[in-house]
């Protein structure tokens, strides 16, 4: 299992409201990364995870909609580690050194956890740097929950996430990218029912995250949606 | 005189080549699936490893609705049957997968699925539905058409009892695939809720719906020459029970 997915990322030509709410007509026009699997690559998870991405001059947007029946968290601050309950996750390698990328969390209770990491390509975490005091300045970001939030009670459909990163900080020279300029990322999912479910863009072959040589590959392309 | 000849003869040879190269689809041949008998066992996995899968036909030429274009992924498709079940295969290649429904007889067709149209009478005037997601989740229907052919009665309620299916997931990026095994039992399907006998012949099609394409792709073993519309029965192929396959 050598190969990798690939997205083109392309422009969008709206504005683009960060309210957690995928309803600007452009989100409709964009075709999904496709379904997240399990990391181990043995399968699809119980609970689907779609995602979009696009990009203006000043921000890449992502639109994250988590199928979740059980919508709960307990944590509230910023940079708390939210990967111990419930969240999707970025993991963005812009500056061509895959390396080196920038990790984002985001709770159901729109909770953000923002760090710049270093590990060697496989993975291995005895290597492994992180600096979380670290704050993405700018970054925007909301989330609605399509259900009762932190009530187990009943059944619940889906929580969306609506987030805005800004070039200004993780551009390659604090710039948007160019045409056909290629990032390296990938994108995770976290549910805690029962033994708890770990899923993601390109399966990592392995229960980590932290893998650099299986992020997948992201293509800027100025062309519209 | 002459030159009216002439624009006669000029007009008569268009509306003559014209008629040859334009056939209406009715005068497409309907492709002929056959379906061998296996002794051998299959474990419904999704994984499509078991030998007895050898002994089947491989189709892998499906075709838009259109009957021209080529898909953008490609699909295998085989078949056998045994005493009790029909057996279906389906390999999808698909580096984007869009499926997000888990409710059984959901409107599966809105996203990524494979689709069975079986008519087993051969009359075409009953035919049961059935549509598969990658997340294995399944739609069954019984479908019964109108004589005028424009409407029809389809029973979300018949469920096939019995059905047993299942997915699979390989490899990654461009080389990534689905792929799902679905055993259909003939004391659910079958004409007279029994097996066929050999030489028996249902009409049937076979199709999968691709949505990460630009546009959207109708993939179809018997394609309609035209618009897509899964339901226009005059287009269900052959599938013809055969006896075990041969050495060859």
């Amino acid at each position: 299992m050598n190969e990798l997915p690939v997205y083109t990322i392309r422009r969008t030509p709206e504005p683009i409201t960060i309210e957690g709410v995928l309803d600007e007509p452009v989100w409709s026009r964009l075709k999904p990364v496709g379904a997240f699997r399990r990391v181990l690559g043995d399968g699809l998870p119980r609970y689907a995870t779609e995602l979009k991405l696009c990009w203006d001059d000043d921000y890449l947007y992502l639109g994250f909609v988590a199928m979740d029946p059980n919508i709960w968290g307990n944590y509230r601050n910023h940079d708390d580690p939210v990967w111990e309950e419930e969240v999707v996750e970025a993991f963005i390698s812009t500056c061509g050194d895959v390396t080196r990328y920038f990790e984002f969390n985001w709770s159901p209770h729109n909770v953000v956890f923002d760090a710049k990491i270093e590990i060697p390509e496989n993975g291995d975490r005895t290597y492994m740097k992180s600096d979380v005091p670290w704050v993405c300045e700018g970054l925007k970001s909301a989330v609605t929950v399509f259900g009762t939030i932190d009530d187990p009670s009943d059944v619940d459909e889906k929580w969306v996430v609506e987030t805005a990163l800004p070039f200004a900080q993780i551009g390659r020279e604090g710039r948007a990218p160019a045409n056909g300029e290629e990032w390296r990322a990938n994108f995770y999912r976290i549910d805690r029912e029962g033994e708890g479910e770990f899923s993601c863009w390109s399966p990592t072959l392995c229960p980590n995250f932290h893998v650099p040589a299986r992020f997948g590959r992201l293509i800027f392309t100025s062309e519209e949606a | 005189m002459r030159i009216g000849v002439l624009l006669a003869l000029a007009a008569w040879s268009l509306l003559v080549s014209s008629g040859r190269t334009a056939m209406t689809a009715q005068e497409h041949p309907l492709p002929t699936y056959t379906c061998y008998k296996t002794a051998d066992k299959i474990t419904i996995d999704g994984k499509v490893e078991e030998p007895a899968w050898k002994q089947a036909v491989s189709f892998k030429d499906f075709v838009l609705a259109d009957g021209v274009t080529k898909p953008t992924y490609a699909t295998e498709f085989r078949a056998l049957w045994d005493d009790k079940t029909l057996y279906l295969c389906y390999v999808c290649e698909d580096p984007v997968i869009i499926a997000t429904m888990t409710k059984r007889d959901s409107g599966l067709y809105a996203e990524d699925c494979v689709e069975a149209f079986l008519s087993t009478g051969g009359e075409l005037r009953r035919y049961y539905e059935f549509e598969f997601s990658p997340r294995n989740v399944q739609m069954d229907a019984s479908v019964y058409p109108d004589p005028d052919g424009v409407n029809k009665i389809v029973d979300y309620s018949w469920n096939c009892a019995g059905i047993r299916t299942a997915t699979h997931i390989a490899g990654a990026g461009k080389a990534q695939r689905w792929s799902i095994e679905i055993a259909l039992p003939f004391s659910s399907i079958g004409r007279e809720l029994k097996a066929p006998a050999i030489g028996e012949q249902w009409r049937a099609n076979f199709y999968r719906l691709e949505y990460s394409t630009p546009k959207a792709e109708a993939i179809c073993w018997s394609p309609m020459w035209g618009p897509g519309n899964f339901h226009l029965r005059e287009r269900f192929g052959h599938l013809v029970f055969a006896g075990p396959r041969g050495k060859e």
